[in-house]
């Protein structure tokens, strides 16, 4: 059944980038990132990586649509404008696509995904497998924790002894651990990058106008 | 486990639309009750039967597109409206887990979803959106400005949310909304813990749902109806519904996180049958909510509309740094003072 | 795991089907008799003036913009709010680097005056 909603999920994701990359009206164009990002947002939770999949409806959905939606309300009558561009670029864009996607493809199956198994004898050994059915997150890899879910879910007893499911937390708590050991030092550069980017914010958003540009913002402010 | 999950969604459901229905008629006897009106008592006893009547009234109204509108659009805004104030009700757990013949049931429609709180503020942040898309679609001046407004409005207190949010994580150490209620049991409510979140998370939360003195989307004096300006019928009821559905979810939540949910504190030391108990549970939850829910219309009819440069410069020079203070501050307690 | 997750995607299937059903009920069951006035936009009653997609201010577009830049940082504080009591005072002091930066970056906004709604 996993397979069918991944495949949905695919379908809305590409459906959302076909109508972005093809549509007259801009807000459309704008509007149909909606449903893309929903769909990877979907994939996401469909490979257990349910903190970027929050991640992804919270940056990019709550924010940086937004930011396009706004930017495209702030433009005066561009809901009219055609904004299909013409041929002649279309063929480079089909071949920088074609050549996006055959990378795509042998970074696919070019990754061994390994998973340990049970051997016939009671050993366990890694396995090294191309990606195939047996690697597909929801169909009995390594990250799927049904197991671990079964094992906390709430007990008998009063309300107040119900055993809560703590450790549940998914992947965040990972996340969490990693960045404060092993990714340390990325964690703090990304804090100088967000700096960075709000310093930059701040200059665009905020030059000093000139008295003659007062004027006229005055004149014209709604 | 579908059936059981549609079972509950069907309860839910139909609770929350009946309650708000009668919670726009407790709404009008608050206001008309702090005005020193009557109110509506023409229909049935007491006039109960006034929600009857106004959604009777809302389904045979015409349904009107205004031609300048985008027309898809303008009919998905509220449908997006309504389905993000349903789908956060999912993880809410209305009590604790019950037993019957044997078999425990979660009081929660989704349990054991692992990114929790996260879940809610991710869909608050979709809900953006149709208000938005309702502004930017109707075709009218009014309707342009309240979208905008409105959505400049929810995400720069979505912030102070998601800050608020943060020291309630860091008290509890869990994303699950049962984790946190557990430890809260543990370890006391987070209103006493967090009591400066706890602020920040109730003033977001009116700003969030549109209610006054926040609800500069539809402030009539100045843009009409706002964003809903033109929608008539079932769709502006539509988003009536999800804007009291989004005042049950934020009572819910706010509960949750700051009230322990289903908790009584003491009471599990009376020596109670645990099936009572859990039932005392979730009556506690019911009541939390409704005292959240009188506190909204309470200071609807009670504290003027902010101005929108008043609104923005208290979501971004008072509550945001408030909020990163509030996180320092929580750090240290947990770490110097809890352990 | 993931069938934990079966019962959200139910709600808000059920949720869309509400909505689809309600928004349009009124077109199936109310009366339908449209004129060009009654479909035309709001505009307290005068006829309207120019057209409704007008610039308006940058004001919103820069909100939206440092809106972003918080949200990110906010989203980094979860995964660290869930673990910090864990690793322990080392966590704390990161953190507050961490949060530092930031809020350094958001004076200098806010004297720089990007935050000013005249």
């Amino acid at each position: 059944m996993f397979d069918i909603i991944f495949y949905i999920f695919g379908a809305i994701t590409v459906g959302g980038a076909l109508v972005t990359a093809f549509a007259r009206n801009i807000v459309y164009a704008a509007f149909s990132l909606l449903f893309t990002f929903f769909g990877i947002a979907g994939l996401y939770i469909m490979a257990n990586a349910d903190f970027l999949a929050v991640t992804q409806l919270l940056v990019y959905v709550g924010g940086i649509l937004i930011l396009l939606i706004f930017g495209v309300m702030l433009t005066s009558r561009i809901g009219t404008v055609d904004i299909r561009v013409g041929t002649g670029s279309r063929w480079v864009a089909g071949i920088m696509a074609l050549g996006l996607f055959a990378i795509l493809c042998a970074a696919f199956f070019g990754t061994a995904a390994t998973h340990t198994e049970k051997s016939a004898d009671g050993k366990s050994q890694v396995v090294t497998s191309w990606a195939t059915h047996a690697t597909r997150p929801w169909s009995g890899s390594k990250w799927n924790q049904d197991a671990t879910t079964e094992a906390l879910k709430p007990k008998y007893g009063a309300p107040d002894e119900v055993k809560s499911n703590e450790g549940s937390s998914g992947t965040s708590v990972e996340i969490g651990t990693l960045f404060l050991t092993d990714y340390l030092l990325p964690f703090e550069v990304i804090s100088v990058l967000i700096l960075v980017s709000l310093l930059g914010a701040t200059m665009i958003a905020r030059k000093e106008p000139t008295k003659e540009e007062e004027a006229i913002a005055e004149s014209v402010s709604v | 486990m579908v059936v059981e999950a549609l079972i509950k969604i069907v309860i839910v459901l139909l609770t929350v639309l009946t309650a708000v229905s009668y919670l726009v008629l407790l709404e009008r006897w608050i206001s008309a009750w702090l005005q020193d009106r009557i109110g509506p008592n023409r229909t049935g006893p007491l006039g109960l039967f006034q929600p009857l009547a106004d959604v009777l009234k809302l389904l045979l109204k015409e349904d009107i597109e205004p031609s300048q509108s985008e027309k898809w659009i303008h009919w998905l805004a509220p449908v997006i409206s309504i389905t993000v104030a349903f789908s956060v009700l999912a993880i809410i757990p209305f009590g604790s887990a019950i037993i019957l013949s044997g078999k425990s049931y979660s009081l929660a429609i989704a349990s054991n979803v692992n990114i929790g709180v996260l879940y809610i503020i991710a869909l608050t942040s979709v809900g953006v959106y149709g208000i938005t898309l309702a502004g930017w679609s109707s075709g009218s001046k009014y309707s342009l400005l309240g979208g905008l407004r409105s959505s400049a409005q929810m995400i720069s207190y979505e912030l102070t949310l998601g800050l608020g949010l943060v020291s309630v994580v860091m008290l509890c150490g869990t994303l699950d909304l049962g984790g946190i209620i557990q430890s809260q049991i543990a370890g006391g409510w987070n209103i006493i813990r967090a009591p400066l979140g706890f602020m920040l998370f109730l003033i977001s939360s009116f700003a969030e749902t549109n209610r006054q003195p926040f609800d500069l989307p539809e402030a009539e004096p100045e843009l009409v109806g706002g964003y809903h300006t033109e929608y008539s019928s079932m769709k502006f009821a539509l988003f009536f519904l999800a804007e009291y559905a989004n005042m049950i979810t934020a009572s819910a939540v706010m509960s949750v996180l700051f009230l322990g949910g289903w908790h009584v504190p003491f009471l599990n030391t009376l020596g109670m049958d645990p099936s009572l108990l859990a039932v005392l549970g979730i009556l506690a939850f019911g009541l939390k909510i409704f005292a959240f829910i009188f506190f909204f219309m309470w200071v609807r009819w009670s504290i003027p509309r902010f101005r929108y440069d008043q609104l923005m410069n208290l979501g971004w020079k008072v509550l945001l740094p408030l909020g990163i203070i509030n996180i320092v501050i929580t750090a240290l307690e947990k770490t110097y003072l809890l352990h | 795991m993931l069938t934990n997750y079966i019962p959200l995607a139910l709600m808000m299937m059920v949720a869309i089907g509400f909505g689809v059903i309600m928004a349009n009920l009124s077109k199936w069951i109310g009366p339908r008799k449209p004129s060009r006035e009654k479909l035309s936009v709001y505009e307290s009653g005068m006829v309207p003036i120019g057209t409704t997609h007008e610039r308006v201010s940058v004001k919103y577009y820069i909100v939206a913009m440092l809106f972003i830049i918080f949200d990110i940082e906010i989203v980094f504080l979860y995964p660290w709010a869930v673990t910090f009591d864990k690793i322990g005072a080392f966590a704390l002091g990161e953190m507050f680097l961490f949060i530092g930066l930031l809020f350094i970056g958001y004076i200098y906004v806010v004297k720089k005056g990007a935050l000013e709604w005249d």
